[in-house]
């Protein structure tokens, strides 16, 4: 087998097949850092770029909610229209007819109000709801599984690094936590804390406030990703580099987050935005299940359910929120596996072997 | 029913159905004879449209719809209040929310029951109102709406804490499960219970069915409450006491007409319409010969195949 040392290709000394030209004899190539590789990776996955741009033009579009609201649609996301009348197209529309219909999508034909009709019987806008709907949901799934990935990483390092008891009672309460099935564990936190609220100690959060949801999709999710950190935890603690940092005298905590914790950061970031994505659809669920966000505030969630009250008469109202929920987890899903496969290019290999497209042994990757 | 060429049933089978859109399919294809339910409101009016006088007819109830407001705690111990409220709150919109399902009224008493004479107290006119609040200028602005998670309910507790938001309150909205609504508002120890939805069907043909369970001082209980509003107004539950003991003539109907006028002086709720219900049933049923009774509903001895 040949012994070949590691390079990128696309990158110069790397490929010269790739039409890039070897590097000068003689010139010794600067060293590239591994993210600075995962980087170049990922800029040629021009699909995970593409959905990358999908979920950033859904960001800044629910970014531009309170725009569009004050200066277009002239209304807010809660405030109803129910018995109002509007001008579309010189034509006047009751916004919500005597049988309970609401306008569907007038598109410009209002200057912008109503650009997607009315959300039910009480004459809601549709898009100002849609965008700040969106931005519930988004902050709830960014939120939760920042949440998530605190607890994880804590958790997982304590156990992997300290074993014994502190292992053993950390895998066996997040086994417990695990062993619930999370839609369920969500809709029975989520319906007793929507009464009450939740108050531990100085900390006191109301039964509407977006703390609630957020907490719960927090927990639920954390022993999926804490035992995974755990187990490369238990592979990297017999490294080297940590009998080294042992035998220069370091303590427990510079070892877990100034040694371990740089090795498991590419693990945690490709966690990080796939988390996002369950996190945003556990919150569809239980606010569609009535245990997430509370109305009359808007998620897609909320609005999927609230539509699902219309479906026979004005499917749009389901369909609409509905699609935005896909093309978010869809776009952060494959942004997500792009960054995985620039972040662990063996992995890449792996699958590319069982798919029998592996290049020979020993070609860079 | 094969063996049964026609007359009346003699077995009812009853499948509970939780989504209203497939029973009124049921009820369309044949599988179903009857429902309990209205159809949900995104099919009301087609259904109306297509089989009214066929398969379909609406029925009148006894009933009255209402927001109620706690006159225990402010803001709402404030008459001035009470009335803006009133004020504020439109019939016509809920009747549009409930799809046409909902005669408007604002008063007590539903049209049909004894005593009952047309009330106009409150006219619909948000700049009245929003003057009599700052006139009353209430020490607590923080307010929170019950309501349950039944369509179109919800949407009424929706329009409702949009209303008070209007008048300037800062009304937080809480929207629980219908099994248990009743049971966590009538707990006199359930935190916030400042305002919010509810309904009372007639049990019996009288006014006490009203004044009493709902709006007395005896019936304000620490748990199961039905008066939700806590009102206590001891000359007027003197009256109410004094005419039940009488039998129900046009002296006492007027007697009662008055009681619901001096309650919705007071304004321990925004009533705002009674409901209006309605029997559907399949293309083999025979509808003519079905009873309707305002407070049992459909009878189903009368129900048969045609």
């Amino acid at each position: 087998m040949a012994s070949e040392p590691y390079a990128e290709p696309g990158l110069p000394g790397g490929n010269p097949e790739a039409g890039f030209p070897p590097a000068p004899a003689g010139v010794r190539t600067a060293g590239r850092s591994p993210w600075y590789l995962a980087y170049r990776r990922l800029l040629r996955n021009r699909v995970a770029l593409f959905f990358l741009a999908v979920f950033v033009l859904i960001v800044v579009f629910v970014l531009a909610a309170p725009l569009w609201a004050s200066d277009v649609a002239h209304t807010g996301p809660n405030k109803t229209h129910t018995l109002e009348k509007i001008e579309v197209n010189g034509e006047i529309k009751e916004v919500v007819e005597p049988s309970g219909k609401p306008i569907g999508p007038v598109w410009f034909g209002a200057d912008g109000k109503f650009f997607l009709g009315a959300d039910g019987h009480l004459g809601r806008d549709e898009m100002v709801r849609l965008m700040y709907g969106g931005r519930t949901s988004l902050e709830i799934a960014l939120a939760a599984a920042l949440i998530t990935t605190l607890l994880a990483v804590v958790l997982g390092l304590m156990a992997g690094f300290y074993g014994g008891r502190i292992d053993t009672i950390i895998s066996r309460v997040m086994d417990v936590l695990w062993s619930f099935p999370v839609v369920l564990l969500g809709i029975a936190l989520g319906t007793a804390l929507a009464v009450g609220g939740l108050k531990i100690g100085p900390l006191e959060l109301s039964g509407t406030s977006l703390w609630i949801p957020i907490l719960i999709i927090g927990v639920v999710y954390t022993p999926y990703m804490s035992r995974p950190i755990r187990g490369e935890v238990l592979s990297l603690r017999k490294k080297e580099f940590v009998e080294a940092a042992v035998a220069q005298g370091a303590g427990p905590l510079r070892i877990m987050f100034v040694e371990l914790l740089p090795n498991l950061l590419s693990t945690i970031v490709v966690f990080f935005f796939l988390n996002v994505a369950n996190s945003m659809l556990l919150e569809s669920m239980l606010s569609f299940l009535g245990a997430g966000v509370q109305p009359p505030n808007s998620s897609w969630g909320t609005m999927i359910s609230d539509g699902f009250d219309l479906l026979y008469s004005s499917p749009v109202l389901t369909i609409i929120p509905g699609v935005m929920i896909l093309l978010t987890i869809l776009s952060l899903n494959v942004f997500g596996d792009g960054l995985r496969d620039a972040l662990d290019p063996k992995s890449k290999v792996r699958l590319e072997a069982h798919l029998g497209k592996a290049e020979p042994e020993g070609t860079a990757v | 029913m094969p063996d049964l060429p026609g007359g009346h049933v003699d077995k009812i089978n009853i499948t509970v159905m939780r989504n209203q859109s497939t029973q009124v399919n049921d009820i369309e294809s044949g599988k179903l004879n009857w429902i309990f339910d209205p159809p949900p409101t995104d099919r009301y009016t087609q259904t109306k449209e297509k089989y009214e006088g066929t398969q379909f007819r609406t029925e009148p109830t006894i009933s009255t719809y209402y927001f109620w407001m706690n006159q225990e705690r402010p803001p709402f111990d404030d008459v001035k209040v009470r009335q803006a409220v009133n004020y504020a709150v439109d019939p016509d919109a809920l009747v549009r929310i409930y799809s046409g399902q909902l005669a408007p009224t604002q008063q007590i008493l539903p049209p049909g029951m004894p005593g009952y004479e047309k009330l106009n107290l409150y006219p619909h006119d948000m700049a009245k109102a929003k003057q009599m609040i700052k006139e009353a200028n209430p020490s607590d602005m923080d307010i929170t709406v019950w309501t349950d998670s039944e369509s179109p309910n919800n949407d009424a507790g929706a329009y409702y804490q949009d209303v008070l938001n209007e008048l300037g309150f800062n009304a937080e909205l809480k929207i629980l499960n219908a099994d248990n609504y009743f049971t966590v508002i009538g707990n006199e120890t359930t935190p916030d219970l400042d305002t919010g939805w509810s309904d009372w069907f007639e049990d019996y043909p009288h006014p006490n069915d009203f004044f009493q369970p709902l709006l007395s001082a005896d019936s304000i209980q620490p748990t199961n409450n039905q008066n939700f509003s806590r009102t206590e107004l001891p000359e007027v539950e003197k009256k109410v006491d004094q005419l039940g003991q009488e039998l129900l003539g046009p002296e006492q109907e007027k007697g009662y007409a008055e009681v619901d006028k001096e309650y919705m002086e007071a304004a321990p709720w925004v009533p705002y319409g009674t409901r209006t219900l309605s029997t559907f049933v399949s293309s083999d049923i025979n509808l003519d010969n079905i009873i309707w009774n305002p407070t049992f509903e459909d009878d189903f001895t009368s129900i048969e195949f045609k």
